[in-house]
């Protein structure tokens, strides 16, 4: 029952909703949106699995005076704080909440992956090397699109990089993304038909 | 030069130098900018997550018009079953809603990327070579979408040995793939540039007011 | 330590260095980038201007504060050419930090217009679940959205008295940090026949090219480039613009630090 009942459930859940897909009624379409609706609704405690971790994680280094252990008290105060004012007050313009959000995470996480800016130029004169042709093939394409991409480029080139960079995203790009795309769906339908048919039961984790 | 004097556009750009301190070595000052956009982060979504999906359509309809909404019981103590992980004894009843919610996912999902990502993809592949109006150029490029998909998919298929024909295909097909990748790394390089430059101008233009040009 | 062994071991701070200067001073070189409009953006362009005045358009937010300095100038590009042409916006978020996003940038350009909340524009907030929002609005947006971000209940907007479902909606743009445009596509436009474009970072502009080529995607902004192109055809130059000019410097710096990089290795591998 702990492991059988799930895989039935997952299974009848996956055939009714197939079949469905080939039933242009009304009522198929009615019971889409109801189960639709119900699966919003079921996400409700999903939520509070994740702070739970989030917190369980600060709290432990705290009680444990780990290294570090006083960020952790940042973490959990910035959480409290910015969550109690969108709980009790209102989340659109002009608002404390929209405030914290607009002027405290919004620069420091654009801040923080802009530091790639610098690291991506430090890699690319590091590892970018013509080792091989294949690895020149990506090299210059990679030095056209990056030309094509901005102006000055085409500045230089009388216009011809742009041309060349939308050339190889429509064609090459296109055709080597496509295959890539046709495996991964195929790779999708395979794992989830080995879900529907309990073959692959990774996720009910466990052994009981 | 106009330094702004409000107090948040200050806080946000303190808040921006600790982060590119990083750039420097691994401080604390970094240390606590990261620490706080994780909990703010946090933060946000509780209240978003409590404003804008508990409230209407749980709580709102469940004690508004129960009547015409009892049925959200349902998915309601289904959901509860995700605290259960917490209690060892029964952290098993977790794999029901964790079922259903597979079990929806895959069956809704499989007809339609079906048709979206392969029928679709297949079909846009089989152009024409000949007899198009645009002429020579539609046809060398029609070609090389189709060897490219043909000579991609076959450097992907491992069931067969890399030898004679197939691995000349195939071959074909790395270089399509590099070529692919290059591109997708000379924007990537394009990306991570633009994010540099959209922090910087917040600093020198909100936080700073330097005349720079527009 | 001969000439071109030093060019394999130049330091990373000298790098971040010039990466940093060039970034500050660029910003000061009166130098005047001509942006020319690609096919996939100017397709975005010219099917909104194509639409008559009270059309609908459904413009979600899928992004964070991560990518927000290349898809927030996107946003605003396009929400004015909408708001503009009296075109009604209606701007969902799939991630929830694009609902502050979403906020900033309508309520900026509504102002500037003079658009009014609830009538001509409107921002409806988050939702959890990728799919399962998408295909609930195939339905009907209103119950999807009870109430908007403001927290006004949207049953009686004058925004939706014409607009139910994917039916009245003319196009849906998304604004992708993530693979949301996959999502789109696939339960919004194949299910539903929505019209879709989006508007996408640089990092992951070159992955949905397929979606182009079969025309399950009418068009495709991409990164700053892109937003640079779209505020160049809406006709007010803003951040994307200006951000042109750094961004030419950056990338020249990044291809001869690449090839200093490449004749360093070439003429020491040849040297031993």
């Amino acid at each position: 029952m702990k492991r059988t009942g799930p895989l039935v459930v997952c299974f009848i859940f996956a055939i009714i909703m197939m079949v469905q897909a080939f039933v242009p009624h009304p009522f198929s379409e009615d019971f889409l949106q109801l189960s639709n609706n119900h699966l919003m609704v079921m996400s409700t405690f999903a939520l509070a699995i994740g702070i739970s971790t989030f917190v369980h994680l600060h709290l432990t280094k705290i009680r444990k005076n780990g290294e570090g252990w006083y960020f952790s008290i940042v973490a959990l105060v910035g959480m409290v704080v910015t969550a109690t004012v969108g709980i009790f007050g209102k989340t659109e313009a002009g608002t404390l909440y929209d405030k914290i959000f607009f002027y405290i995470q919004n620069p420091m996480q654009s801040a923080m992956f802009s530091l790639l800016a610098f690291f991506m130029a430090s890699a690319a004169y590091r590892a970018f090397r013509a080792r091989s042709f294949e690895a020149t093939l990506l090299l210059l394409a990679a030095i056209i699109v990056m030309l094509g991409r901005v102006p000055i480029g085409d500045l230089m080139t009388g216009g011809a990089t742009s041309k060349i960079t939308e050339f190889l995203f429509s064609v090459p790009n296109m055709a080597a993304k496509r295959a890539i795309m046709l495996g991964v769906s195929l790779g999708v339908i395979a794992t989830s038909l080995k879900i529907i048919f309990g073959i692959e039961r990774s996720w009910l984790g466990g052994t009981d | 030069m106009h330094l702004s004097l409000d107090p948040w556009i200050w806080i946000a750009a303190i808040l921006m130098i600790f982060i590119y301190s990083f750039l420097y070595k691994d401080n604390p000052f970094y240390k606590f900018a990261e620490h706080l956009v994780v909990g703010v982060s946090v933060g946000y979504g509780i209240a978003l997550f409590y404003q804008q999906q508990f409230l209407p359509i749980v709580y709102t309809p469940l004690t508004t018009d129960f009547k015409n909404n009892w049925h959200l019981i349902v998915p309601l103590v289904l959901s509860t079953f995700f605290l259960f992980r917490f209690i060892p004894k029964v952290s098993w009843m977790i794999r029901w809603p964790i079922a259903i919610t597979l079990g929806y996912g895959a069956g809704i999902a499989i007809p339609l990327i079906i048709q979206t990502s392969l029928y679709e993809q297949i079909r846009f592949t089989m152009l024409p070579l000949f007899g198009t109006d645009a002429g020579m150029w539609l046809t060398v490029v029609n070609l090389l979408i189709i060897l490219g998909v043909i000579s991609c998919l076959t450097y992907f298929y491992f069931s067969i040995k890399h030898t004679g024909v197939i691995g000349t295909v195939s071959k074909i097909g790395i270089v399509f793939l590099m070529v692919g990748f290059g591109t997708s790394f000379g924007n990537t390089v394009m990306a991570r540039v633009s994010l540099l430059i959209g922090r910087t101008s917040f600093l020198m233009t909100d936080w700073l007011g330097l005349p720079i040009i527009k | 330590m001969s000439i071109f062994e030093w060019l394999l071991k130049i330091d990373r701070k000298y790098i971040f260095l010039v990466i940093g200067v060039l970034v500050l001073a660029s910003f000061f070189i009166p130098f005047k980038m001509v942006i020319k409009d690609t096919v996939p953006v100017k397709n975005v362009y010219d099917s909104i201007e194509k639409m008559d005045e009270n059309s609908c358009v459904l413009i979600s937010f899928d992004f964070d504060p991560s990518a927000e300095p290349e898809l927030l100038p996107m946003s605003k590009a396009i929400i004015r050419q909408c708001l503009r042409n009296k075109v009604k916006v209606v701007a969902i978020a799939l991630w929830p930090q694009g609902v502050g996003l979403a906020e900033n940038s309508l309520t900026t350009v509504a102002e500037e217009i003079g658009a009014k909340r609830g009538k001509d524009w409107v921002n409806l907030g988050w939702k959890v679940g990728m799919f399962q929002v998408v295909l609930a609005i195939g339905e009907d947006i209103t119950k999807t959205f009870s109430k908007d971000n403001a927290g006004t209940p949207t049953k009686n907007m004058e925004i939706f008295e014409k607009v139910k479902n994917y039916n009245d909606i003319d196009l849906v743009i998304t604004l992708a940090a993530g693979n949301s445009p996959d999502t789109w596509v696939t339960f919004a436009g194949t299910k539903y026949k929505a019209k879709i474009a989006a508007g996408v970072t640089a990092v992951m502009a070159a992955d949905y090219y397929p979606y182009l080529q079969t025309k399950q995607m009418i068009g495709l902004v991409n990164g700053l480039k892109g937003a640079a192109e779209y505020e160049t055809l809406v006709g007010k130059p803003e951040k994307a613009v200006r951000g042109m000019t750094p961004q030419s410097a950056i990338h020249i710096a990044i291809i001869l630090f690449i090839l200093l990089g490449n004749i360093g290795y070439f003429l020491t591998k040849n040297k031993k």
